[in-house]
């Protein structure tokens, strides 16, 4: 089950402008990281998201609406619960395609859903 | 037909083929006749990169592609990445030709002519619209500019004459490849015996260079590419999500009125495949405020703009006597 939800953040994080996906618990524990090196930058949007998380869930969940994007920084930030105990976040660069990760966001959602949920 | 289909989505190129063979060395278990490659614009301009490691492994076989926007197969849908599918067909007999030439009609001519097949089907690809290098495109959005700039205020007869002028350098410079104007020419060269298919590429995204069509391993750009299947009993199917056009042109007409909520009509100008005016007025001016609401669904429709989940489409229909 774990090496089947790692296998589909590697497929994730191979797509162009795709800067880091992580998977939170949605108290904004982080549980699986993809990206590259040791980034400070990312570590900064990570300490934000951790904070963010919960009060986004909230919102979301009284809007009622199925996904999210921040601008923070120069990052496109995507936030879409998973399951009922874990959310996908997914970290893009300004320029990238969103319409694209979107969907291939939605693809991750359904598989991490059929392991988990 | 057998196949198999093999997928990749790694960031660099030539991983991705590398990882698309490894799978394709534990699952494949027939000998491939033909082998299809698609991949999406995240490897734009190193295609030929991932067709050189296909080569060096399936080289003997015909092969065919081009670059898409996504690829769809049983169970899964992907917008980024390239997929391999390896087939086998025993009883048919598989070539692919291509041509990369000056010229969009006369590269179709030349390739109807190589192209032999007395039973089975004809798959063409091809680009729709395709986007050429920085320099030429700069030449095409100046050639653009100045053509519609000197058709403005200019007699009717002179901006057919321009508007010709432009036409023919999109097709010298195989910018629009027009599907029934191909199909026809192919169709001619085999005496309407056979059906020909026709996979038309073009890209939601604008990039230079693309779409790109892939023949025999070789990434051709903008050129065409056909695969011949000769066999015994192919029967091609067709079938549309729009209604059929009438035979005449009062006929297409009224079953437009019939199928779609028609906004407005105009009376269109062309000269070849560049729309000179509507009813009078520049293409972009006449369409400009065009926009449209049914009564009934305003409301509705505000309720799903202001939670941003509409989609929104226009569409065009020419009446033509084509």
């Amino acid at each position: 089950m774990t090496k089947a939800i790692e296998e589909i953040l590697d497929e994730l994080y191979d797509i162009d402008g795709v800067e880091a996906c992580i998977l939170y618990r949605i108290d904004g524990v982080p549980i699986l990281l993809r990206t590259t090196g040791n980034r400070e930058d990312l570590l900064e949007t990570m300490f934000w998201l951790e904070k963010q998380i919960k009060n986004v869930l909230g919102g979301m969940n009284t809007e009622g609406l199925k996904d999210t994007v921040f601008f923070f920084r120069n990052k496109r930030i995507m936030i879409a619960p998973s399951t009922r105990s874990t959310v996908l976040v997914t970290i893009m660069v300004e320029e990238a395609n969103q319409q694209l990760i979107s969907l291939e966001t939605l693809r991750v959602i359904r598989i991490i859903k059929d392991c988990l949920g | 037909m057998r196949s198999v289909t093999l997928f990749s989505n790694k960031k660099d190129p030539k991983d991705a083929a590398r990882h698309i063979l490894e799978q394709a060395r534990s699952r494949l278990d027939f000998e491939p006749d033909l082998a299809l490659f698609y991949a999406t614009l995240k490897y734009n301009g190193k295609y030929q990169s991932m067709l050189d490691i296909f080569q060096e492994e399936y080289g003997g076989i015909p092969q065919i592609g081009a670059s898409v926007d996504g690829v769809i197969y049983p169970d899964d849908m992907r917008m980024d990445g390239a997929a391999l599918v390896l087939c086998e067909d025993d009883e048919a007999e598989i070539r692919v030709d291509g041509i990369k030439e000056k010229g969009a009609l006369e590269s179709a001519e030349k390739l109807a002519k190589r192209v032999k097949c007395e039973k089975g089907a004809i798959v063409l690809h091809f680009p729709l619209v395709h986007v050429p290098d920085p320099l030429k495109s700069a030449e095409f959005y100046a050639k653009g500019y100045y053509y519609s700039k000197i058709c403005k205020g200019a007699s009717p007869e002179k901006q057919k004459e321009f508007a010709g002028k432009f036409a023919n350098y999109c097709e010298k410079e195989n910018i629009f490849y027009l599907p029934p104007t191909i199909l026809n020419i192919f169709s001619e060269q085999t005496n309407h015996k056979i059906p020909i298919l026709g996979i038309n590429v073009l890209h939601t995204q604008v990039r230079f260079n693309s779409p790109s069509i892939f023949c025999n391993f070789e990434d051709i750009g903008g050129g065409i590419a056909a695969l011949t299947i000769e066999k015994e009993n192919v029967n091609a199917v067709y079938d549309d999500i729009f209604p059929e056009k009438g035979n005449t042109v009062e006929e297409t007409r009224s079953v437009v009125d019939k199928e779609f909520k028609v906004i407005r009509k105009f009376k269109a100008n062309f000269e070849k495949n560049i729309l000179i005016s509507l009813d009078g007025m520049p293409p972009m001016q006449a369409v400009k405020d065009l926009i449209y609401a049914p009564e009934e669904k305003t409301e509705e429709t505000l309720k799903h703009l202001e939670k941003g989940d509409y989609n929104l489409t226009f569409r065009v229909s020419w009446v033509t006597k084509f």
